[in-house]
């Protein structure tokens, strides 16, 4: 079957492209780096098969990220038959680098001229004819967006697998040339090497120093001759970066004619949303709004799923005379169920909002803001969205890190985002802090937050100095230009970053629910159907964990509570009630009245609810997202800093004489 | 030299003083309490008031840069608006189901809300300034 391969810089429209040819729908984002692996799709033109590869952006074909690997190997190894160069009509200059770079690699390239509407919008003439006879390829005009070029780019494509047109060969000065010639003659012995990658390229690459070629030249006879001449040849590959952009810059003049405008929307909005001052402030109160609507918004939705299984469980408890199978489908199955599905409205109107943002071009903006401080903290540019996310919840922001391409800066991203607060922990906060705390409540709950950010920080930094040496990738990132965003690309973007949530981590967290019920209901007989949770398995299970809470002066009532926070950090206030024999609402004074906690093991247990253990659904997408490894590393050290901090509190707070 | 005519540059300039001096004083009484107290959502009115003020001078001139933060402002006092009206549907739907007992329009209604029909003819000004310019 015949291959055909299709690369471009980030965010020039390839998956857009992408689905137009093959009728996929893949992702599509106004965010650089949404193809973070190739991704493959088949067309047919004239009765023959085409399959279609969807190489991740890059700039260049250097060694320098594995996406740009990921390219380059594919095109040298894959060997496919025509490789499709999309461009970016309104930005001819950088995306031609890219062309030259294929035109060395001896790919048969077809450039699709894309966001021609763009280009024509802003006056831009691009002169399509002169642009193929200097480079010697087919160029097509398309609007990957309506489809305007696709069948003439198929018809390109399919006559250059036929037969592929000569190409020009970008030549450099006298100077490199002559490099090029002694490193061309030194290779040449080496059959093993020329047979696998054209020449002049791999010449032109061991100039450039390129990592992965010169590894490929350890142990060769020929290795000191060839080091002879790098060191001869000084700062070589500057020249030739130099004089490729020279070359382009030549052929712009000769086939663009732009009327320069002095401003255009997108300079105007960048003006005030990358403000040296206003920039930070403005996306605090974007992100504020986020959240709000996130939160605030979805709440009724959230109450009608809840009032709508309660509903359900009272018919169940009410119509079912068998009292195990009415327990078990009233406090199961929709508890259960009605416990998961609340969350829906919430993630889906996070991702709803996100997509606002991402759409329109603005999340770009915000790692840009952000990057700077994040690099200090040892993180990546694009961390501080996922971060900011976890507040909220932590399982979008998970999700989120996915926009990180470099896999180190990801996982660092991920493992520390459980000790961001996440709304579900905040209720255990108002309930400790509100009786132990009274009129401070505030300032303790804010702490958490703080603390949070702060041990956020510091694991970031030892994970860097440890784990995942080095320092945070480079950030470069090209600001796509804004756009509006369409009410059904938002919720097409929403529905299928939240489904996952639905299938995957509902059914878990399910499972994981109808357990707790099996332990806190039975031995039937001695719970009383469930009354008596006193007698129950799980309080078994509390006594027998007591001793690992006894020294942070937690009873095991307070322990029972923290190991059903382990399905939802939610079901620590809601086990105090049942422990207390009272509801939710009723909750708050009981405990008061009980004296379980002092101040400072108030405080101490505070710090431990932020800390310890994520929850069920979290863990879920974290396997999901990296190695088991480090999804377990994460558990290890959450709960072995939430000891340590809480065991800090406590001993610190008891040598200041608080009690 | 101006990228539009200063006269109309002038007239944003004053809507966009009167817009910002208002965010500032409404985010002054949130912050204190003097309406509703919401302390974060008080911070966030005196941005949208940075906002409108940082576009002053160079409006006034008749200059693209002060219009972007005028734009500026605007989207953000469209996104808080808007998200207050969202509220206060949600508030609505809460009320409806039964979990609130009481619900008014008028106590519903946001100083954000009032606040962005106020700024919907300065939307209409900047709007006619712009509507030229490419993306």
């Amino acid at each position: 079957m015949v291959t055909v391969a299709i690369i471009g810089n980030p965010n020039v429209g390839k998956t857009e492209l992408f689905n137009k040819l093959t009728g996929l729908k893949q992702h599509v984002g106004n965010w650089p780096g949404v193809t973070a692996e190739k991704k493959e799709g088949r067309y047919v033109y004239k009765g023959e098969k085409i399959n279609v590869i969807d190489l991740p952006g890059t700039y260049s074909l250097t060694a320098y990220s594995i996406d740009e690997l990921i390219a380059r190997n594919f095109i040298i190894e894959g060997k496919p038959d025509v490789v499709v160069d999309i461009i970016d009509a309104t930005n001819l200059e950088r995306n031609l680098y890219l062309t030259f770079l294929l035109l060395e690699l001896g790919a048969n390239v077809v450039i699709a001229l894309n966001m021609w509407d763009v280009a024509r919008g802003r006056d831009i003439k691009i002169d399509v004819k002169k642009l193929e006879k200097l480079l010697d390829v087919p160029v097509v005009p398309t609007v990957a967006t309506t489809g305007e070029g696709i069948d003439k780019l198929k018809e390109e494509i399919s006559k250059a697998i036929e037969k592929r047109r000569s190409r020009a060969t970008l030549r450099y000065g006298e100077e490199i040339e002559d490099f090029i010639e002694k490193v061309e003659e030194i290779l040449k012995e080496d059959e093993e090497l020329i047979k696998k990658y054209p020449l002049r390229w791999l010449a032109i690459k061991i100039l450039e120093r390129d990592e992965e070629i010169l590894k490929k030249l350890e142990g060769k006879p020929y290795k000191n001759k060839i080091d002879e001449i790098l060191k001869n040849a000084g700062e070589i590959e500057e020249k030739i970066v130099e004089e490729r952009y020279e070359i382009i810059s030549e052929i712009i003049k000769e086939v663009v004619k732009e009327k320069k405008e002095k401003w255009t929307f997108s300079d105007m909005l960048d003006q005030v949303f990358l403000h040296r001052i206003l920039g930070i402030p403005i996306f605090l109160a974007l992100l504020y709004a986020m959240f709000q609507f996130t939160f605030s918004f979805s709440a009724p939705f959230s109450d009608m799923i809840d009032m709508f299984f309660a509903w359900l469980g009272e018919i169940a408890r009410e119509n079912i005379s068998n009292p195990m199978l009415a327990s078990f489908l009233a406090d199961g199955i929709c508890a259960g169920l009605g416990a998961v599905l609340v969350f829906v409205p919430t993630i889906f109107a996070l991702f709803f909002a996100l997509a606002l943002l991402e759409d329109s071009g603005y999340l770009a903006r915000a790692a840009f803001l952000m990057d700077k401080i994040m690099y200090k903290l040892g993180l990546h540019g694009k961390s501080s969205i996922p971060m900011l996310i976890g507040f909220g919840c932590n399982i979008p922001a998970i999700m989120a890190a996915r926009t990180i391409e470099n896999e180190k800066d990801r996982i660092i991203t991920i493992m520390i985002n459980p000790l961001m607060s996440c709304s579900a922990r905040l209720p255990v906060y108002v309930l400790i802090a509100s009786i132990i705390f009274g009129g401070y409540a505030a300032v303790a709950i804010f702490s958490m937050y703080l603390l949070g950010i702060a041990l956020a920080i510091i694991v970031a930094l030892l994970l860097r100095k440890t784990l995942f040496k080095g320092k945070p990738s480079p950030f470069i990132l090209e600001l796509p230009r804004y756009m509006l965003p369409t009410l059904r690309s938002a919720l097409l973007h929403m529905w299928e970053r939240g489904k996952w949530f639905l299938i995957k981590a509902g059914t878990f967290i399910f499972t994981v629910v109808i357990l707790i019920w099996f332990l806190s209901a039975f031995p039937w007989d001695a719970t009383n159907g469930g009354e008596l949770i006193e007698n129950s398995y799980i309080a078994s299970f509390g006594h027998a964990i007591e001793p690992i809470f006894k020294p942070l002066g937690w009873n095991w009532q307070a322990g029972v509570a923290l190991f059903f926070g382990f399905l939802a950090k939610e079901a620590v206030v809601g086990t105090f009630g049942s422990l207390l024999g009272v509801s939710e609402e009723g909750v708050k004074n009981a405990l008061m009245n009980a004296g379980w906690f002092t101040p400072l093991t108030g405080f101490a247990y505070m710090a431990f609810v932020l800390i310890y253990f994520p929850c069920v659904a979290t863990i879920a997408v974290m396997l999901r997202e990296m190695k088991a490894k480090y999804t377990l590393l994460t558990i290890a050290y959450t709960i072995t800093l939430a000891f340590i901090v809480a065991g800090l509190i406590e001993g610190i707070g008891y040598l200041l004489g608080f009690s | 030299m101006a990228d539009f005519d200063m006269n109309r540059g002038k007239i944003m300039a004053a809507y966009a003083l009167i817009a910002g001096i208002l965010y500032l004083s409404a985010g002054i009484m949130e912050i204190f309490g003097i309406i509703s107290r919401d302390i974060i959502g008080g911070i966030m009115l005196m941005i949208i008031a940075a906002t409108y003020l940082a576009g002053i001078k160079d409006t006034s001139n008749g200059n693209y840069k002060g219009l972007s933060f005028l734009i500026g402002g605007l989207f953000l006092s469209t996104v808080y608006g808007i998200l207050y009206i969202l509220m206060m549907i949600a508030n609505w739907l809460e009320y409806l189901i039964g979990n609130v007992e009481s619900f008014s329009l008028i106590k519903e209604m946001r100083i954000e809300i009032w606040l962005f029909f106020t700024i919907l003819p300065l939307v209409y000004l900047v709007w006619k300034n712009v509507r030229e310019i490419k993306w």
